[in-house]
């Protein structure tokens, strides 16, 4: 499995990045929306794991353009919103299943990507 | 100078939204940092409770990483502190320029999602006033500055005491178009301004604001 992480907080993606490659998770990052989109032209991604607020492009907005052109890649928002009924009621206006809140718990997060798949097997 | 102002009040209470939200999801990303950087030492220590051997440079990169957002977080809550404290009296002395840079660094959030830089200088210049108006006024300033610019400019922030008024300048090479013509002010924002008997002038790439270095 392939997944891109994109998010502004460089010091975030890597070490993410890092966490999920030592759980096999073979991952790539990239700190806004336009490197995200050439990261995705050069190589295939599964699943992608976007920051809802970036400079450039919001999560949503580089959802939508990653949809266009690879349309079976799956998805997972983070946010740092503060509170979690906040951002499930925008999440939900936005129809997005699959979101965490800031600290990101590893194993809810590889739940999240395994849901995923499982969802879209079904 | 009468300091109790329902509307005045209302929008310095805004600012103090704006700026805690801004504040939390600053810390959020800290937090988030501190959480996955303690999670990869911890992941470390269990391959190397397993026999594989961990380079000592992995290590040390991750403990500074950690304590690189322990102090990036300081900062953070010692500029909210500071904030915070502006409401200790109603009306208060403080540098100028450090108070306007203080409010630059709040709104540095915001001004980092458009990559825009505010570069400040250090004055002498003392204002004696309501200070949370000051910097309401300063804040909301800046968040037009940051809301109509476009992307990856630079703003210069010159704080100077001329006489007994206190002039800051924002200077754009590009021009502050909608600033200067006074499109913001409006609403609270031309209260919060009556109240500091500020005046605002379009200059060739620069606005001024100029106001009393002592409220009275």
């Amino acid at each position: 499995m392939k997944v891109l992480l994109v998010d502004d907080e460089e010091e975030l993606v890597v070490t993410l990045a890092e966490r999920l490659s030592l759980r096999d998770i073979d991952t790539k990052w990239a700190l806004n929306g336009e490197d995200a989109l050439r990261l995705a032209e050069a190589e295939h991604f599964d699943l992608a794991i976007l920051d809802m607020k970036m400079p450039k492009m919001n999560g949503l907005q580089l959802k939508a353009e990653l949809q266009k052109k690879w349309p079976n890649m799956h998805f997972i928002f983070l946010t740092g919103h503060g509170s979690e009924e906040d951002f499930e009621a925008g999440a939900s206006a936005a129809g997005e299943d699959y979101y965490l809140i800031k600290p990101v718990n590893i194993q809810k997060l590889i739940a999240k990507i395994h849901a995923s798949f499982d969802a879209a097997e079904k | 100078m009468e300091r109790e102002n329902e509307t005045l009040d209302a929008a310095s209470l805004q600012v103090f939204g704006m700026i805690s939200a801004a504040v939390s999801h600053d810390l959020k990303n800290v937090l988030a940092i501190i959480n996955e950087s303690a999670g990869l030492l911890d992941d470390l220590a269990l391959r190397a409770s397993k026999g594989v051997e961990i380079p000592a440079d992995r290590l040390s990169v991750t403990t500074a990483r950690i304590l690189k957002q322990v102090k990036r977080g300081d900062m953070v809550l010692k500029n909210l502190n500071r904030f915070a404290h502006t409401t200790d009296a109603p009306i208060l002395q403080s540098n100028a320029a450090e108070t306007v840079s203080l409010m630059v660094d709040l709104a540095g959030r915001q001004a980092a999602m458009k990559e825009l830089i505010f570069t400040t200088a250090p004055s002498a210049g003392l204002i004696r006033t309501c200070l949370i108006y000051f910097e309401a006024f300063i804040y909301l300033l800046l968040r037009q500055i940051i809301e109509t610019l476009p992307r990856k400019e630079t703003v210069e922030i010159a704080v100077a005491q001329e006489g007994g008024r206190i002039v800051i300048r924002f200077i754009n090479v590009n021009g502050l178009p909608l600033l200067a013509d006074h499109c913001f002010v409006q609403g609270q924002e031309r209260e919060l301004m009556t109240w500091l008997k500020a005046e605002m002038e379009a200059a060739p790439g620069a606005v001024n604001v100029r106001l009393p270095a002592d409220v009275g």
